[in-house]
């Protein structure tokens, strides 16, 4: 998503991620990943269950795609970054909305792999419904 | 699809300041990518 921030401009969406680390942790993360988006933090976990994002179980958290995915960025040179813990089995997501809170795409990740494609998103966006209000 | 109570919302910015979701619809739409933990 971070490399194609213009796309998503050129579409009028704004784009916001969410961690439930804590700010201090998200400074570091940021320094590092240099998202070019808006990173905030819900350490108390409110927005994740406003948007009925689960826990996984343990075999989610270790399906053979995720590990599959976790061989692939090991094999590109990616390395585990230690950002002090964290709860593995949360799951993430991706929701796009209008100002009054409809959401107009809902992706809830089922693993840790599982995550829309940019090209997803767009259509998405580009969706006659989805048109902003 | 949903709906959600998005001025409810907040969220803590990288000083730790609590900020809503609201102020950050910078234009009509906008996409919210919630992470799992940090790697």
């Amino acid at each position: 998503v971070a490399d194609h921030k213009i796309e998503f401009d050129r579409r009028g969406v704004s784009v916001v991620v969410v961690s439930f680390a804590g700010p201090a942790k998200l400074v570091h993360y940021q320094e590092r990943h240099r998202w070019p988006f808006p990173i905030l933090a819900d350490p108390e976990r409110r927005a994740y269950r406003s948007f009925a994002l689960p826990r996984l179980t343990l075999w989610r958290v270790f399906s053979p795609s995720t590990l599959k995915l976790y061989w692939r960025l090991m094999r590109r040179g990616m390395k585990q970054e230690r950002y002090g813990g964290g709860d593995i089995y949360q799951s993430g997501g991706d929701f796009l909305l209008d100002r009054d809170g409809k959401i107009l795409f809902a992706h809830r990740g089922t693993d840790p792999a599982d995550r829309p494609p940019v090209a997803v998103l767009l259509r998405e966006i580009d969706r006659p419904g989805s048109a902003s209000a | 699809m949903g709906q959600v109570a998005i001025e409810q919302l907040r969220f803590l910015d990288l000083s730790g300041k609590s900020v809503k979701l609201t102020d950050q619809f910078q234009n009509s739409r906008l996409l919210l990518i919630f992470l799992r933990h940090l790697a």
